[in-house]
């Protein structure tokens, strides 16, 4: 019952639950990301409803778990976090414009340009291998139209699971990278132009079923 | 789905555009909303189509509006494969799709089967 809204929100939550929402010591969820240890153990973020304006970067190695507050996990219609970005790649690379970015480092996100990419260095290490989303929305609003690629989600040597998440924007709205193990499920993707962006093997599905993504080299 | 309800988008958006030719992408059992080209993927241009025999670009049982099989299966740059239930076979479950780093196949652990 660790999602559902309360007088003592941790209550039920798994241990080295961090509560993250407006007035509290943890405003942003970059703020509650960036304070967690280097070591094995799993950590779990509670988000309190609200909007969040900010870009998201998961380096950390290990389990690390993002809740969204809500009295219905399941459905996505209820979900009250809203995480939004706005921006477009223009001259610079596409990794950049990402709201939610799970890479263990900035080579391991470039989308970089032609058919091959981005090339990354061979002894490139691997991030996060257990990363969770639960009941978040993800939005990158730069323009209401199709004007350069605008990334909710970019995820590059590492495994990262979604559920009842929506992602929304109007160009390449996901980008599984090389490497990357991306499961997405009952959740929704909203784009205009393109549904799925990746350098090597995309599988993806639009609605609140299940989507699996998967890009190795 | 399209991004905006108010969006008058109407059987444009394809399915996917092969970046390069190891493009491997299978949408299955998806409901489809009327955006969706009636061909579904296109390849990434006449002259450079990036689509040779590694390239798969799937779909299994998809249906609704923008599920339109007769276009699908229409020749010319048709590149839309709709896969048999044994090549869909090969893809039906996590296990068969996400690699470890050395390409072996079963990289799962990390999924919330509870969902």
């Amino acid at each position: 019952m660790c999602q559902a809204p309360s007088n003592s929100p941790l209550e039920g939550c798994p241990p080295n639950t961090i509560l993250v929402g407006p007035n509290h010591q943890y405003a942003t969820i970059q703020s509650a990301v960036s304070s967690l240890p280097d070591d094995t153990s799993p950590h779990t973020l509670l988000i309190l409803p609200g909007r969040y304006e900010e870009q998201v970067n998961v380096t950390r190695k290990w389990q690390v778990t993002l809740l969204g507050q809500t009295s219905a996990a399941d459905d996505l219609g209820s979900n009250t976090v809203e995480i939004l970005w706005r921006a477009v790649a223009g001259t610079g690379d596409n990794a950049f414009t990402a709201v939610l970015t799970v890479a263990p480092d900035l080579n391991a996100s470039l989308t970089g340009s032609g058919p091959t990419g981005f090339s990354v260095p061979v002894d490139q290490p691997f991030g996060n291998t257990d990363f969770r989303a639960y009941n978040l929305n993800f939005t990158n609003d730069f323009l209401p139209y199709s004007d350069g690629p605008s990334l909710t989600l970019s995820t590059g040597y590492s495994n990262s699971g979604f559920y009842y998440c929506t992602f929304s924007s109007y160009q390449d709205t996901i980008y599984i990278g090389e490497n990357a193990s991306t499961y997405i499920s009952h959740s929704s993707i909203e784009d205009k132009r393109t549904f799925c962006t990746g350098l090597v093997l995309c599988t993806s599905q639009i609605q609140p079923f299940s989507f699996v993504a998967a890009a190795e080299v | 789905m399209k991004a905006n309800e108010s969006l008058m988008i109407s059987h444009e958006c394809a399915l996917g555009r092969p970046w390069n030719s190891q493009h491997r992408s299978v949408f299955a059992r998806n409901y489809l909303g009327d955006s969706i080209l009636p061909a579904g993927y296109i390849e990434w241009s006449s002259s450079d189509p990036r689509v040779n025999n590694v390239t798969l670009m799937g779909e299994y049982e998809d249906f609704g509006p923008g599920f339109d099989l007769t276009s699908r299966l229409q020749g010319g740059a048709g590149v839309t494969v709709e896969l048999s239930a044994s090549q869909w076979a090969d893809f039906d479950s996590p296990e068969k799709v996400f690699q470890f780093v050395d390409g072996d196949l079963g990289n799962v652990d990390w999924i919330d089967w509870s969902i």
